[in-house]
């Protein structure tokens, strides 16, 4: 008789080989924790980060703007939708982890626990934080736990458009009038450290369980220097700085040197602390009780004979 | 409530495939929901769903409109041409106005691509 040690080394075997896990394949309790858990979290912050750009739709410039951030919000809380199903089958209900996150039980990425102030910030979302998600959700691409690839090729597609709406707003403010390029400046500089704060802080991979599993094939450094080489260059490119005097590309190590931005206050979002997450948290309560009765009429619905 | 795995297929006469999965009460349910959050950008020319852990596939009766129809303009990516030319176009106005910042910088993508590549041309393993 196979003991559960025999086949978990077996089960990483299938991983190291590079073979994909299905969701009714057997798997050892710390990979159903760790996927559930990580990917529990990429709902949750796909619906959270719903909010921030919420705001701005009645108030975008235009109508073809309200229609294309319109467009990109409910993209965004679509994939929640795919997401919590993904999640679903490692274990946990949907309810579950709706009520866990309206309650603040569990996180959601720490870039949307931060306000959004201007229009600029409208297309520092659009382009720089959907593109530093782009960068960590293309190595997800790689991922060992194939419903959550077949997931992130569907969630990348659509990033990718994303990212065309949030580099077209850039553009236009940064070639617009001073105040517009102003706009889009100061929201540069109050988005930075979030954005740095977004590949969490330098880690050792060999203690990494999610690098372990094949869940995340790639380190935080290596993701936030992909950003820095695709992201940085472009903004020079249309005369914006980063604030942070100390980054510069060392072209003999072949990487970029940047000063560490204050992790306390990244610990201190972290763990629900940040500027906005009361409010944002409160909003996505609220949403959830007055919609309750949907559920429960659903719920009442008996299962389907096919 | 029921789970139902959704299936795609991309030309006609292309095999079936798995994008994903969706949890509904009844098949008329689920083809709604499957085709609101899969298959708003023109995916496939069809689409099945198939409660799980059986055979049978529940094929989508209607496909017009597959893809979006009110708002589609901004669900793809011909809504926002030309913005790598814009890009450039930019660029070049603010290197006459002095503003572009021109410091060291990586190779570009391209380059960092053939960097990773050995002289046979195929990329280097770790």
């Amino acid at each position: 008789m196979t003991t559960y040690d025999e086949r978990t080394a077996e089960f990483k075997a299938r991983i190291d080989a590079g073979e994909k896990i299905e969701a009714g394949d057997w798997m050892p309790d710390e990979y159903r924790q760790s996927a559930l858990k990580f990917i529990e979290m990429h709902a949750n912050s796909e619906v959270m980060g719903c909010l921030p750009e919420r705001e701005w739709i009645p108030r975008a410039p235009s109508l073809r703007r309200k229609l294309s951030l319109t467009a990109k919000v409910q993209d965004e809380a679509g994939h929640g939708q795919i997401l919590y199903r993904v999640a679903e089958d490692l274990g946990k209900s949907r309810e579950q982890m709706f009520d866990d996150l309206v309650n603040g039980r569990t996180k959601f990425h720490n870039v949307f626990h931060y306000p959004a102030e201007t229009w600029g910030d409208v297309a520092v979302i659009g382009w720089l934080i959907d593109g530093a998600a782009l960068v960590t959700q293309k190595a997800l691409l790689d991922c060992s736990y194939a419903p959550y690839v077949r997931a992130m090729k569907r969630i990348c597609a659509e990033e990718s458009l994303h990212l065309r709406h949030g580099e077209d707003l850039t553009l236009e403010l940064v070639s617009g009038t001073d105040e517009q390029r102003e706009m889009f400046q100061d929201a540069v500089n109050r988005w930075w450290k979030p954005i740095m704060h977004f590949f969490g802080p330098p880690s050792k991979p060999d203690r990494d369980v999610l690098l372990y599993w094949g869940i995340k094939t790639r380190t935080n450094e290596d993701l936030r220097q992909e950003f820095f080489s695709t992201y940085v260059p472009k903004l020079w490119d249309i005369g914006i700085s980063v604030p942070d005097p100390d980054l510069r590309y060392d072209e003999e190590k072949g990487e970029w040197i940047w000063s560490d931005p204050d992790w306390d206050e990244f610990w201190q979002v972290v763990k629900g602390n940040g500027p906005m997450t009361q409010t944002r948290l409160f909003w996505r309560k609220a949403i959830w009780d007055h919609h309750a009765w949907v559920r429960e009429t659903f719920d009442r619905i008996p299962a389907a004979a096919v | 409530m029921t789970v139902w795995d959704v299936l795609q297929r991309r030309r006609a006469g292309a095999d079936w495939e798995v994008v994903g999965a969706v949890k509904a009460p009844d098949p008329d349910f689920a083809m709604m929901l499957a085709r609101e959050s899969l298959f708003r950008r023109s995916e496939g020319e069809t689409y099945a769903i198939r409660r799980r852990g059986t055979e049978t596939l529940i094929e989508c009766e209607d496909t017009t409109g597959l893809g979006g129809v009110i708002d589609r303009e901004f669900r793809r990516m011909d809504s926002f041409p030309g913005v790598g030319g814009k890009h450039r176009r930019i660029h070049e106005e603010m290197r006459e106005r002095g503003l572009v910042i021109d410091r060291p910088r990586p190779p570009d993508r391209r380059q960092r691509r053939s960097a990773k590549q050995g002289p046979s041309g195929e990329a280097a393993r770790a």
